[in-house]
């Protein structure tokens, strides 16, 4: 074998190191999704989150963040659940009947345990929604709950005031009513409560490093199918681009990103990206009592002035749909296509200024300007759209600490302030805090305009069947658009969850980003 | 020694009073400052696109017709790099300036006054001095707006305490000279002693601090605007750019690192500005930077002692003329 022969095997050999070394660091999740056998217990997942639970802890009758909820829908049950195409499924409770307009009743299920090892029956499920109605989180969904007995061991009543047409969606929702155990919660401590779990769900708190993660064991007492992960790791990365230098160096198994353009970069590393549904409305809350936004014209000529689609592709970066309220991911969501005032139409919009007497008109928009930086083109490319119109719209970039005293006491505000909504039970949720006498966003009492969507949203809470909910929030939602009374430039996932599918086998994300696709999912060993 | 004897000394060496050259320092911080007022000009008047509307498609590479690529808005990124580097050089000029005005204002007084006047400015200076400029411009922010003219105002007051103690030591050394109190005796008004005979003597450490000043508020005003309380969208601001166009740094890392290098650039421009000006007004025996290599330099050194002795100094110079 001469020298030279040698050399050229050796450069080969070096080139092939060096393009090997070159391609992504999670080079082995590249490719679609094989299964890899049968599945394999045991095995600890990590999977990196862009937040830690806050106010309330992971307390489930307290806490209402979303970094919250999704810990909790591990840990906790529901009375009933709902499939992706939002029909609604049994999960502590076997059956559910409408015994007349004012009566609900469940029977539950007899084989479920909590984590340490206490039955469950009914006084639990009374326990937890009297807990609930009693200034626990989203209480207001259970306004019109007279009270809640136990006619059984295992049967619950539910008695109302009045009809209400979203407690269905509300008991069926993943996030919504927790059921917890009369000894175990209410004996705990409140530091307990907020730190570790005792649900009935396929893995528990155990641990809680705060700023560094959250720690969910198998429940050995789990009622469903022994789930095979031993436990998983929740990782807290606040800062979302070094969420993706773990992905990309494979420090997680799966990672859940607020930022589309970075799960997608996540994908091109080799990750799968699960489909998500559009829950969460960009909102824009409108301050209807003064300046040019009181007139009419002037919002419908703001709504025609968008271009929501150019939105979405291009600011978004295709992360989005188009939306209005409820959002277009909510099983409950009108086709935004056909609302009037949400195609765009400069010339019309121009000639509605006009008609106003307004024809510049100067529209301050607040948004927070210190978090959720993916949102933020969507504001400026707004202002590009009307400026065409001729509405000059000033953008004035707030921090959240600042903003945040507008939807927790309903301070005033400029004329329009950008919230992201956070997903709702029902429908009739989503406008309730803008139109009801109370609601954080509400600045419409006594305002005509908001009038008949108000007694719409009355007649659609107290609606006594399924199909009329459904007809009034229909009617709801383009009454509000057709009185202009809130905007929304586009409605984007909760989160977008990356894994990697060579690693973690046999999971799927839900459209209700509950995560329960863990309770089957298995790692590769 | 005393100007009179000096002049007799340069006159007896045979050697006339010579002022210093501009060194590099100065010539590259202050091109780098015209570069920029040129290019600043020029995308005012005539910009190749404008920087608010989209001018390609999203994220592109540079190419002919946007030669810095694109934003994730489809905006050119060139025009708004220039945008942003004279939304920067305006404010930390104009920020600077206020400082400048306010701070020596105070510090001429309280240097040529002195007693409990000198005793209360000087307290409130050190009070401020302790407070950290980039926390003072945020609560300014809130209390008045965000935007180019509150940054100005808040960095304005944050850096003028500065300037009253750079200005006040020199004044309080001159105020009991000879051609300060023949102005007196004369009958001069104090203002116009303080304006017209005490100033002049003291404008080296200010144009140093100046330069100094600004420098810092370039960084100052990226920072804010890095946080999102500077300059506002959808105007340019290099700060924010990089703030923004973080997440798509894999993707396109010349969308942050363009606005870095903006930020570099100006800072040092107006560092190298200060250090050029310090060497020309009061050259020093050991040149703090100097593009002429280090042969040359050792040969500077043996001459520098020659130098120092035979060309006066700025204040000197003005000096020579009160007298």
């Amino acid at each position: 074998m001469n020298k030279r022969f040698l050399t050229g095997v050796a450069s080969a050999a070096v080139a092939v190191l060096v393009l090997t070394g070159c391609t992504s660091g999670t080079g082995d999740a590249a490719g679609p999704a094989e299964p890899a056998g049968d599945p394999v217990a045991g095995g600890t997942l990590t999977w990196g989150v862009p937040a830690e639970p806050s106010a309330g802890g992971i307390d489930p009758m307290v806490a209402s963040a979303i970094a919250a909820e999704v810990i909790d829908s591990i840990a906790y049950d529901t009375l009933l659940t709902r499939d992706d195409d939002g029909t609604i499924q049994p999960a502590l409770a076997t059956e559910w009947e409408q015994v007349d307009e004012l009566t609900w009743v469940f029977q539950l299920r007899d084989d479920v345990t909590f984590a340490d090892g206490t039955p469950f029956d009914a006084g639990d499920v009374v326990y937890s929604f009297e807990t609930r109605k009693d200034g626990g989180s989203n209480a207001t969904y259970l306004s019109s709950m007279e009270s809640v007995e136990a006619t059984g061991d295992h049967e619950v009543t539910f008695h109302f005031s009045q009809p209400d047409g979203t407690f269905l969606d509300a008991v069926s929702a993943r996030q919504t009513f927790f059921i917890v155990g009369e000894e175990a919660y209410g004996g705990a401590t409140e530091e307990e409560r907020q730190t570790l779990s005792l649900g009935t769900g396929a893995y528990q708190v155990t641990e809680w490093k705060q700023g560094v993660s959250i720690t969910m064991e198998k429940n050995e007492e789990y009622w469903g199918e022994e789930p095979y992960l031993d436990s998983i790791v929740f990782e807290f990365y606040p800062d979302e681009n070094t969420l993706l230098a773990a992905v990309q160096q494979g420090s997680v198994q799966a990672a859940s990103f607020i930022d589309g353009s970075l799960a997608q970069q996540a994908e091109t590393a080799g990750f799968t990206l699960g489909e998500a549904a559009f829950r969460q409305n960009l909102a824009i809350y409108i301050n209807p009592e003064a300046g040019p936004l009181a007139d009419i014209n002037v919002r419908r000529a703001f709504a025609l002035a968008l271009d929501r689609q150019a939105l979405v592709d291009t600011a978004m970066l295709g992360n989005a749909g188009v939306s209005f309220v409820p959002p277009a991911g909510d099983p409950g969501a009108p086709d935004a296509a056909d609302l009037p005032y949400y195609t765009r139409d400069v010339d019309e919009a121009k000639k509605l200024l006009e008609e106003a007497g307004q024809p510049n008109p100067e529209i301050t928009l607040s948004y927070m300007g210190d978090v959720a930086a993916a949102h933020h083109p969507v504001y400026e490319m707004m202002q590009q759209q009307l400026e065409e119109a001729g509405i000059t719209l000033n953008l004035e970039s707030t921090p959240l600490s600042e903003i945040a005293p507008i939807f927790t006491s309903g301070e005033t505000w400029t004329d329009l302030v950008a919230i992201p909504g956070s997903p709702r039970a029902s429908a009739v949720f989503y406008l309730e805090p803008v139109l009801l006498p109370g609601g954080v966003y509400n600045h419409w009492d006594g305002n005509p305009d908001a009038e008949k969507a108000r007694e719409l949203l009355i007649e659609a809470k107290a609606a006594a069947t399924p199909e009329e909910y459904a007809d009034l929030v229909d009617q709801l939602a383009t009454e509000a658009a057709e009185q202009v009374l809130e905007i929304v430039p586009a409605a984007v996932p909760v989160y977008f969850e990356v894994w990697d599918s060579t690693k973690l086998q046999g999971y799927e994300n839900d459209a209700f980003y509950s995560r329960s696709g863990l309770d089957t999912a298995w790692l590769v060993q | 020694m005393t100007v009179t004897r000096e002049i007799a000394m340069v006159k007896a060496a045979g050697a006339r009073p010579r002022r210093a050259k501009f060194g590099p320092s100065f010539w590259s911080g202050a091109g780098i400052l015209a570069f920029i007022l040129v290019l600043a000009g020029w995308m005012s008047f005539w910009p190749p696109h404008d920087p608010f509307v989209a001018a390609g498609t999203p994220l592109a590479g540079p190419s002919a017709s946007n030669l810095l690529g694109t934003d994730n808005l489809a905006r050119d990124t060139f025009t708004r790099l220039a945008f942003a580097a004279r939304t920067s050089l305006f404010i930390s000029g104009a920020g600077a300036l206020l400082g400048a005005v306010v701070g020596t204002t105070f510090g001429l007084i309280a240097g040529y006054v002195g007693g409990w006047v000198d005793a209360v400015i000087m307290r409130i200076v050190d009070a401020m001095l302790a407070l950290p400029a980039i926390l003072v411009a945020l609560v300014v922010g809130v209390v008045i707006g965000n935007g180019p003219l509150p940054l100005i105002f808040a960095l304005g007051l944050v850096f003028a305490p500065g300037f009253a103690r750079v200005m006040r030591a020199p004044v309080i050394a001159m105020r009991e000279r000879d051609f300060v109190l023949a102005a007196k005796l004369s009958g001069v008004r104090g203002s116009r002693v303080v304006v017209e005979h005490l100033l002049p003597n003291v404008l080296t450490p200010l144009f140093v601090q100046f330069a100094s000043v600004a420098s810092q508020i370039v960084l100052i005003e990226a920072a804010l605007s890095y946080l999102g309380q500077g300059v506002q969208a959808p105007e340019p601001s290099a700060g924010r750019m990089i703030s923004e166009f973080t997440r798509f740094m894999q993707i396109q890392p010349l969308l942050i690192i363009l606005p870095s290098l903006v930020i570099i650039l100006l800072s040092a421009a107006w560092n190298l500005l200060a250090d050029g000006l310090q060497d020309w007004l009061a050259p020093r025996r050991e040149p703090a930077f100097s593009l002429t290599g280090v042969k040359k330099r050792r040969s500077s050194r043996k001459t520098s002692v020659r130098t120092e002795e035979t060309a006066p100094t700025r204040n000197t110079d003005t000096e020579e003329s009160q007298q």
